[in-house]
């Protein structure tokens, strides 16, 4: 019993250390994303508007970048609203870490429903670690990149690219690290295999954001594996 | 840029994010969409380390960037924690940078 608490405990601490170490990291892409987005014109209100309420790297990125581009307005929301839908998919399983939540308290925390905190949660062994991983990645990458992005955008370019740091090596990697638990199962390899293939075969056909949608479907040879097995037992 | 984007952009991302926790959920959790929903997330990480590593082909810091992500593997596969995995990665693409 000792033993399990114990165990409990350095998970928690182990939850809230890596939690801190990816809000860190976000935090200096926020920065970046600052600076950039007072290059393309914004203002300091309209670039902390958007990560306050928009909340999605990714899109605030691409939307930023057809502007400064010089593309319209509509092109910059077309990228933005694709890359967006993927953080749709990720509900499905983020909603049964939230069930013992009040619904207002969900309806709050879809705010935090991105990349980094859906896979920080799915990569923990239950749901009530999930939960607890969830939330605290989803909060400290909230707080890290809104302050990052307030920084950026009043201090300008602090701290140099985001490749001067090495930091686009640091963000497939992390991706790797929240993927590597779930290598364990059959179906999910066989699913990391077709989505990487179907990324790499479509990134020069399609729009910017449509291939990770298309990724998206190679869950289905996956989960017909499953349950045929679960079927058979 | 105008607000008007920035407004409609708030809107469609928390509206995926909603949607995504409370309507697509209710059709999730039946059995055969079961595995469906715990395999997702699966695809779309798989999807995004193959985007954010060789998404911009051609471009000069893609070979410092792959060598980065390989450390960053390296650490995650000897089960490194992530302050490890994520310093390496950027140590290993920055200094490469710094070198040639």
């Amino acid at each position: 019993m000792n033993d399990d608490t114990a165990a409990r405990r350095t998970s928690v601490a182990n939850v809230r250390r890596d939690a801190f170490v990816l809000a860190a990291a976000v935090g200096v892409v926020g920065i970046a994303f600052g600076v950039l987005a007072r290059t393309a014109g914004l203002t300091v209100g309209q670039a902390c508007v958007m990560s306050l309420c928009v909340f999605t790297g990714a899109s605030q990125f691409a939307a930023v970048a057809v502007i400064s581009g010089g593309g319209s307005g509509v092109a910059a929301l077309g990228s933005a609203v694709l890359l967006a839908v993927r953080n749709a998919l990720y509900g499905p399983l983020v909603h049964r870490w939230l069930l013992a939540e009040r619904p207002s308290t969900r309806v709050l925390l879809a705010q935090i429903v991105i990349d980094e905190s859906a896979g920080v949660g799915a990569a923990q062994p239950d749901v009530e670690s999930s939960r607890h991983s969830f939330v605290a990645a989803g909060l400290g990458v909230y707080v890290a990149w809104n302050l990052g992005t307030l920084l950026g955008a009043l201090v300008g370019d602090v701290v140099g690219s985001v490749e001067a740091w090495g930091l686009d090596a640091a963000f497939p990697s992390v991706f790797i690290a929240l993927l590597a638990p779930h290598l364990h199962s059959q179906p999910a390899r066989l699913t990391t295999a077709i989505a990487a293939v179907v990324t790499a075969s479509t990134i020069p056909f399609v729009p910017i954001g449509v291939p990770i949608l298309v990724a998206a479907l190679s869950v289905v040879p996956g989960a017909v594996f499953t349950s045929r097995r679960a079927r058979s037992w | 840029m105008s607000w008007w984007i920035i407004i409609v952009m708030a809107g469609a991302a928390y509206g995926f994010k909603l949607f995504g926790l409370e309507v697509l959920s209710r059709v999730a959790l039946k059995s055969p969409f079961d595995s469906v929903a715990q395999l997702l997330p699966v695809a779309l990480f798989a999807s995004i380390i193959v985007q954010q590593s060789f998404g911009s082909a051609g471009s000069e810091v893609m070979g410092t960037r792959v060598a980065g992500i390989a450390a960053g593997a390296v650490a995650v596969w000897r089960k490194a924690p992530l302050l490890v995995v994520i310093a390496l990665a950027a140590a290993t693409s920055a200094s490469l940078r710094r070198l040639v």
